[in-house]
């Protein structure tokens, strides 16, 4: 606590909390003139703290005069021409409230005395009291005590208005001041407050947190304490900053940020898994075109798992977007899909679920945001189902086109349902049915906030002891019709034109699988650098398609893009990118930039052999004849599988492991 | 001597709770020696609790006796007011003779 006020030791200096008293005349009310002199030279003295003295010797010049002016006080004659009896008073009293009315009559005694007061004049005094040098004490008094009330008024106004809360409490927790701030921000009465000694904590120069837990919601709070002394008596003036808005976005920045690390590194490690991954799936299906029917149920399961593994990693690449904010056209159902495999841990042992998809509508959203609002609905539908009975319950997940054409996405579990309190509260920020530190309470709130930022609306309907249904609904738009199938690539025909394909990828693994996979129909070149094969290109070596990995150490594949394009233009644009998930900027701004075609990793052999082969096509369709001479001969004519051009490996081709031995033809088949 | 009925209301388990927590039970176990009875509640965990309903805030420290029911609350690491709520004095300085 900090010593700040100490008023023994003179009067408190500072910037002036208000404009100074404006000096205003006082006003004479007095039909007599010699008295009405008298007045003014008595009080004369007074004119440093007001101005003139101003006369009005009938009622009806006092209020045409006081219509235009202010003055700081009013001495009345109650015997004036214009007026009977208190009416003078009563009518100057109702024009000037705040200004105090002094009375003076030829006689007083005790009635119109207290008639008077009770009427409100500040004093009655008597005629011949007029000539009394006590006068001007009198009056002035009765001023500075005015002023003092308004100072006082005009303080408690402020205090009254201040946002945060302001407490003062004495050394025996008596409170001797609160504002209606404090009685908001603690949500109690002023008797509730008052009834046990209260005292604030917080070290100096420090701000103490606090929390106020009500059942609707909770607040924070910042304290800071301060001592005030006065006349020797201790009193702590506590102020509250209510800094609950402030934690809302805090938490949620935080969040964020967390979401932001988790999807860095998701894209991360989808990165570094596609490359081996690519190279089991390829191996896979080349060992299932070698094996004559052996192992067919090993490398059949082993086939379909490389698949699941690889439907979970662009899953995961789904929460990894780093471009939160774009919207975009989009299919909910791929998402819902895609979600529903990422929960499907949670919802395994609980119930069965079922995707009843019956709206064939798309919307305007972001996919990333969006699988984020699914997947906390999900799990919460899952969660609100015991462990066990899988077979007795149910998360079903429906679309369907409702009012107004809107895109319904319904949540329904046969869960627990919620109860009427708790449903009050579901969408409040940090409330939580589960134990402390299960549940962070965001994720409906956080939920609610992403649904609205992208149009929608989320809702809910819920029993106890039946289920719950929340509902996410968004304007429509017209069905998207880009198909992303999964479906198997159809077995590819054999190849019309033996092409020379350049590949280029920093991991021999890569490498060898698009070699094995390509060499039975086309001669392929492997390096791995970007270095390495941009010599061979500039030395003249001719190539129909060339493979190249975008993210390598040194030579990226959009430094190779770009020196090629200097060296052989036409080839730049026969270059295809293989990517595991472009995750820097640069990268990604290159792909959307570039016409050329991709190959996400990991891809098919199929899938691989089609775009080679139908780039080969375009390859030879572009060249003109007279090129073809200046062709090695190497090129073998249709259809004749057995000739096969052995090129020198220059130093940095890789000709990859001890299986160069086994080649292949142009089935893929080895011998 | 009267034993001090002292009982910390937290809300919910977080760094600040704990830290509230620790702070009172140094301070009992130092300056109070013995002489009390501290229990904490968890506000969130049992809100219709007839003393939760009467304090103003979390963390605060709640003094049922000797003498009348006293709230402390904020930064129950600033002793002095501790001490001022519970009524206590400063320790004496060990003599270092």
């Amino acid at each position: 606590m900090r010593e700040v006020c100490q008023d023994d030791e003179g009067p408190v200096t500072g910037p002036a909390v208000y404009p100074p008293h404006a000096r205003v005349p006082i006003l004479v009310v007095e039909d007599n003139l010699e008295d009405a002199e008298l007045v003014a030279m008595r009080l004369g003295i007074l004119r440093s703290v007001t101005r003139d003295v101003v006369h009005a010797a009938t009622l009806g010049e006092a209020t045409a005069w006081l219509s235009k002016h202010r003055c700081e006080a009013i001495i009345l004659d109650l015997n004036l021409p214009d007026s009977k009896g208190f009416d003078a008073l009563v009518e100057l009293r109702r024009l000037r409230p705040s200004v105090p009315t002094v009375v003076v009559s030829g006689f007083v005694d005790h009635a119109l005395h207290s008639a008077a007061m009770e009427l409100g004049a500040e004093e009655v005094i008597s005629k011949d009291e007029l000539d009394s040098p006590l006068l001007p004490v009198c009056i002035l008094s009765i001023i500075e005590r005015n002023r003092a009330i308004e100072h006082e008024r005009r303080l408690a106004r402020i205090l009254g208005a201040m946002p945060d809360a302001v407490v003062v409490t004495s050394s025996t927790g008596a409170i001797e001041y609160a504002n209606d701030s404090a009685l908001t921000f603690f949500g109690k009465s002023r008797d509730e407050m008052t009834r046990a000694p209260l005292f604030f904590a917080a070290p100096a120069d420090t701000c103490a947190e606090l929390c106020v837990t009500r059942s609707n919601a909770t607040r924070f709070g910042i304290l800071r304490v301060t001592e005030l002394r006065s006349h020797g008596e201790v009193s702590f003036l506590s102020s509250i900053r209510d800094i609950t808005e402030q934690r809302k976005l805090e938490t949620q920045i935080l969040l964020s940020d967390r979401l932001a690390s988790l999807g860095l590194i998701a894209a991360s490690v989808a990165h570094e898994i596609n490359n081996p991954l690519g190279a089991v799936l390829a191996n896979v299906e080349l060992a299932m075109k070698d094996s004559n029917g052996d192992f067919r149920e090993e490398l059949t399961d082993a086939h379909s798992a490389t698949l699941r593994i690889s439907q979970i990693v662009r899953d995961l690449k789904l929460f990894s977007r780093a471009d939160e904010s774009s919207c975009t056209t989009l299919d909910v159902h791929p998402v819902l899909d895609s979600v529903a495999r990422m929960a499907a841990n949670e919802i395994r042992h609980r119930a069965t679920l079922i995707m009843d998809y019956r709206a064939e509508r798309a919307i305007r959203g972001n996919e990333s945001r969006l699988s984020q609002v699914f997947l906390n609905l999900m799990v919460n539908a899952a969660q609100s189902i015991p462990e066990g009975n899988a077979e007795g319950n149910e998360i079903r997940i429906v679309t369907r086109v409702g009012d107004g054409d809107r895109l319904l996405i319904e949540f329904k579990d046969t869960g627990s349902g919620i109860p009427p309190d708790v449903q009050r509260r579901l969408f409040g920020l940090f409330f939580t049915t589960k134990a402390a530190g299960a549940g962070s309470g965001l994720g409906l709130a956080i939920s609610q906030r992403i649904v609205a930022s992208l149009g929608g609306e989320l809702s809910f309907v819920s029993e106890v002891g039946k289920g719950t249904c929340f509902t996410v609904s968004f304007p429509s738009v017209a069905a998207v019709t880009t198909p992303r199938s999964t479906r198997a690539p159809p077995s590819i025909p054999l190849a019309e034109r033996r092409g020379r394909v350049l590949v280029v990828d920093d991991d021999a693994l890569v490498l060898n699988s698009v070699r094995w996979s390509l060499e039975g129909e086309h001669e392929v070149v492997c390096f791995d650098s970007g270095a390495g094969a941009l010599a061979a290109v500039v030395g003249g070596e001719p190539f129909d398609v060339v493979l190249c990995d975008l993210l390598m150490p040194r030579t990226t594949g959009m430094d190779l893009h770009r020196a090629i394009e200097r060296a052989e233009p036409s080839l730049a644009r026969k270059m295809v990118f293989m990517t595991g998930g472009a995750f820097t900027r640069r990268a990604r701004d290159f792909l959307t930039t570039k016409p050329n075609r991709r190959l996400e990793k990991p891809f098919r052999v199929e899938e691989l052999r089609g775009l080679v082969n139908e780039l080969v096509l375009q390859s030879h369709g572009e060249e003109p004849a007279q090129d073809r001479r200046h062709r090695p001969s190497g090129y073998a004519p249709k259809g004749s599988a057995d000739q096969r051009r052995d090129t020198e490996p220059p130093e940095s081709r890789v000709s990859g492991t001890a299986n160069a031995s086994k080649t292949r033809d142009a089935g893929g088949r080895r011998h | 001597m009267e034993r001090f009925d002292l009982r910390l209301y937290v809300a919910g388990r977080n760094p600040q709770t704990q830290q509230a927590i620790e702070c009172v039970t140094r301070f009992c176990g130092t300056e109070l020696r013995g002489r009390y009875n501290l229990e904490v509640i968890d506000v969130l965990e049992h809100p219709k609790n007839e003393g939760v309903e009467q304090i103003l805030a979390t963390p605060t420290l709640v003094k049922y006796a000797p003498g009348p029911r006293c709230q402390i609350v904020g930064d129950l690491s600033d002793r002095d007011t501790v001490r001022l709520g519970l009524g206590i004095s400063r320790p004496a300085e060990m003599d270092s003779t």
